[in-house]
C-alpha cells in the first residue's frame, strides 16, 4: 500500500512474514531519500523446546528436536545425536559415520533444490510463484521436482521418511540399508548428478544485482572433506575453535521488537553470515576439482561476496552431495551393527553440524541416569537474521529511487537470499508506505 | 506411482492434533476399499505428492484444513475444475504444499483427471495432541461418504 510522500519520509512496513516455519515483518524507514532504520521482525511465538527437553531421555533429542523443522529435520537430529554422543565420550565411525553423511546428503539435496527452483527462482524469473513459472518454463521446474525427490528418496531410505525421519539415533541408526537398496539410489542419483550439472550451469545464466558485501563468514571446517556433520568451527578472519568452544565466541541477544534471538560474535556484537556462501568461501579446496571448474564455469569465484550469487552457490553444494551421496553408495559396506551402545554419562555435550541454512549448534547437559537437565539450540535463521538486516542495511540505499514496490520485490529477494526459514509468506506480505 | 486406478491419499502428521485426521481416515478406508482401490498415507511433500497420483485416473485427497471456519465443517473440492481457495493455502512447509502440488501439476499437465479434495477444518495442530472432538466426530462421515462414492463408482462401471 503507498501513501504520498509526506514531510520526505517514506516507510515500508513488510506487516506478514510467514506462515508455517515462523512469522516475520519487514520494516524499512526511509526519510528525505536516505535509508533511516531496517528491522527484520520475528514474532513467532517462542516454541520453548529447549524447555521441552529438559527431563527427557538423551536418546528422545534426536525425534523431539527434529519437529523444529520440516524441511531440515536430519539437521537437526545429527546435531542432537553428536552433542549426546560428544557427552557420553563415543564416537561414531566407519560406515555408520558415512551413512549419516548419506542422509545429510539427501537433505541438502532436498531442501536447497525445494529453495533453488520452487522459491528463489521466480523472484530472478519475475514471477509471483514456482505454479506461475511453471507455466513458461515447465522443463526447468520439472528438473526441479525430480533432483528433489531423489534427495527426499535418499532421506526415506535412511530415515523412515522424508520429513521428521524416525531411524536415526544417538549412536547410529534403528536399521540400516541393504547394499541392494543403496543401489537402487545409485541408479537414481545417476541421474540426478545430469540434472545437478545442469541446474549449475542455468543458475548462473540468471541476473544477478550488482552486489557485493565483506562477509564475516562462518562455518565448520575439516581437513579434507567438505563439512556437513562435524569439523572445527572457522571464519575466514582467523577464527578456529572447537565446537565446546561456541558459546565463549558468539553471543545471542535479545531485541525488543522481535522473538527470535539475534546472534552476534564477541567481543565486538557483530553481525557473521552462516550457510552455503560461508561454507563455500571456507573449504572451496574440500571440493572436488571437477565441481570447482564447473563453479567457475558457473560464474562463481573461489569465495563469493554477492549474496544473489548464492543460489548458484546452493546449486554446486547440489552437485557436490549428489557427487558424494554415488562416492559413499559405491563404497558401502554394511556394518555388522546398526548402532553403537551409548551408555550416559554425567557432562556436558556439544554438536554443531552444517544444516542447509547454515552453522546449527546444540548443548545438552545430562546427568548420569542420562536425563537432560540443560539444552541450547541455536538455527542457523538466528545467526543470520541481523546479517541480513546488515544486507538490506546496504541494498535498499542502491535502488531507494525506485517506487517502493520494486523495493519491496527486490528486499523481499534479498531476504530470501538466505533461505530463512521465515522466508516462507513473503509472496504474500502486505506493504504499507507510510511517506509520513 | 500407482498401479491402481482409484487413489485415496490421506494426508497430514500423526503427531500433530487436529493434522492427523487424513492419516486416520485412511487407516479407516483401508481394509474396507473395494479391489483396485489403493489407500495411502502422505505427509502432503509436494514432489513426492505429484509422484504417487500419476498414473492414477481418480484421486481422493483428504486433509485437514484452517480456513478460519467452525472446526469440523467439511469442504469439497473438485480440483480438475477448481483451484482451492485462496483461504485454504495457508499450512504448508515454505508454502509448498498441498494447493501448490495440485496447481503445479495442472500447469505441468500431470494433474489426474479425476481428484477430489475433501477438508476437515481443523481446530488445533499442537505437537503430541489428538484428534479434537469435532473431528473425530467427522472422521465417520467421510469414510461413509467416500465408501458410497467407491460403490456408486463400480456400480456405474458394472
Amino acid at each position: 500500500m503507498s501513501d504520498p510522500h509526506k514531510n520526505g519520509t517514506r516507510t515500508i512496513k513488510v506487516d506478514y512474514l510467514a506462515r508455517v516455519e515462523g512469522e516475520g515483518a519487514m520494516y524499512v524507514r526511509i526519510r528525505d531519500n536516505v535509508l533511516e532504520d531496517v528491522k527484520l521482525k520475528i514474532f513467532e511465538p517462542p516454541r520453548f523446546f529447549e524447555g521441552l527437553l529438559r527431563g527427557r531421555a538423551f536418546t528422545e533429542a534426536p525425534d523431539i528436536t527434529s519437529r523444529i523443522c520440516g524441511i531440515c529435520p536430519v539437521a537437526y537430529q545429527m546435531s542432537a545425536i553428536h552433542a549426546m554422543e560428544n557427552a557420553c565420550g563415543v564416537r561414531v565411525e566407519g560406515a555408520l559415520r558415512a551413512l549419516r553423511r548419506l542422509f545429510y546428503c539427501g537433505e541438502w539435496i532436498s531442501s536447497h533444490t525445494l529453495h533453488v527452483y520452487m522459491l528463489h527462482a521466480p523472484d530472478f524469473l519475475g514471477y509471483p510463484s514456482a505454479v506461475e513459472m511453471a507455466k513458461d518454463y515447465p522443463e526447468t521446474v520439472e528438473r526441479g521436482l525430480a533432483l528433489k525427490k531423489t534427495g527426499n528418496d535418499i532421506m526415506n531410505l535412511l530415515g523412515g521418511r522424508e520429513i521428521h525421519p524416525v531411524n536415526a539415533r544417538v549412536g547410529g541408526f534403528y536399521r540400516v540399508p541393504a547394499r541392494a537398496e543403496l543401489s537402487e539410489l545409485r541408479e537414481k542419483l545417476l541421474h540426478a548428478r545430469e540434472l545437478a550439472l545442469e541446474t549449475v550451469k542455468w543458475s548462473g545464466a540468471l541476473d544477478f544485482p550488482d552486489f557485493e558485501q565483506d562477509y564475516v563468514f562462518v562455518s565448520l571446517k575439516q581437513p579434507s572433506e567438505y563439512p556437513m556433520n562435524e569439523g572445527r568451527i572457522v571464519s575466514n578472519r582467523g577464527l578456529d575453535i572447537d565446537v565446546s568452544d561456541y558459546d565463549a565466541h558468539f553471543e545471542e541477544q535479545h531485541v525488543d521488537y522481535s522473538n527470535a534471538l539475534h546472534c552476534v560474535m564477541k567481543p565486538d556484537g557483530l553481525s557473521y553470515h552462516v550457510g552455503p556462501m560461508a561454507r563455500y568461501a571456507n573449504n572451496f579446496e574440500c571440493l572436488p576439482s571437477d565441481i570447482q571448474d564447473v563453479a567457475k564455469g558457473a560464474g562463481l569465484a573461489r569465495v563469493c561476496t554477492n549474496p544473489f550469487q548464492s543460489i548458484i552457490v546452493r546449486a554446486v553444494e547440489v552437485l557436490y552431495a549428489v557427487t558424494e551421496a554415488l562416492r559413499i553408495i559405491d563404497a558401502y559396506e554394511p556394518p555388522e551393527e546398526s548402532s553403537v551402545t551409548v551408555k550416559p554419562k554425567a557432562g556436558t555435550g556439544y554438536g554443531a553440524t552444517e544444516a542447509p541454512r547454515g552453522l546449527l549448534y546444540h548443548r545438552y547437559t545430562i546427568d548420569a541416569d542420562g536425563v537432560i537437565r540443560d539444552a541450547n539450540i541455536v538455527p542457523p535463521t538466528s545467526q543470520n537474521q541481523k546479517m541480513i538486516e546488515d544486507d538490506l542495511r546496504c541494498f535498499v540505499p542502491t535502488c531507494i529511487d525506485r517506487p517502493d514496490e520494486e523495493i519491496q520485490y527486490v528486499s523481499e529477494q534479498a531476504i530470501r537470499n538466505y533461505d530463512p526459514c521465515i522466508s516462507c509468506a513473503t509472496h504474500f506480505l502486505k506493504l504499507e508506505v507510510d511517506r509520513g | 506411482m500407482t498401479q491402481a486406478s482409484t487413489l485415496i491419499v490421506g494426508i497430514g502428521n500423526r503427531y500433530r492434533g487436529d493434522d492427523a485426521f487424513g492419516c486416520m481416515v485412511a487407516d479407516d478406508l483401508g481394509p474396507r476399499v473395494p479391489k483396485g482401490v489403493k489407500c495411502i498415507e502422505h505427509d502432503g511433500e509436494p514432489a513426492g505428492l505429484m509422484e504417487c497420483w500419476q498414473g492414477a485416473a481418480n484421486v481422493i485427497l483428504i486433509d485437514a484444513v484452517s480456513s478460519g471456519a467452525e472446526a469440523g465443517q467439511i469442504f469439497h473440492f473438485d480440483l480438475a475444475r477448481q483451484a482451492m481457495p485462496e483461504e485454504f493455502n495457508l499450512y504448508s512447509t515454505h508454502a509448498f504444499g498441498v494447493p501448490q502440488a495440485v496447481e503445479l501439476a495442472r500447469a505441468l499437465g500431470k494433474l489426474p483427471p479425476d481428484i477430489r479434495f475433501i477438508g476437515v477444518e481443523g481446530k488445533s495442530f499442537g505437537a503430541g495432541e489428538e484428534l479434537s472432538p469435532a473431528l473425530s466426530k467427522q472422521k465417520g462421515i467421510v469414510v461413509t461418504e467416500i465408501l458410497n462414492s467407491l460403490q456408486s463408482q463400480e456400480k456405474s462401471h458394472a
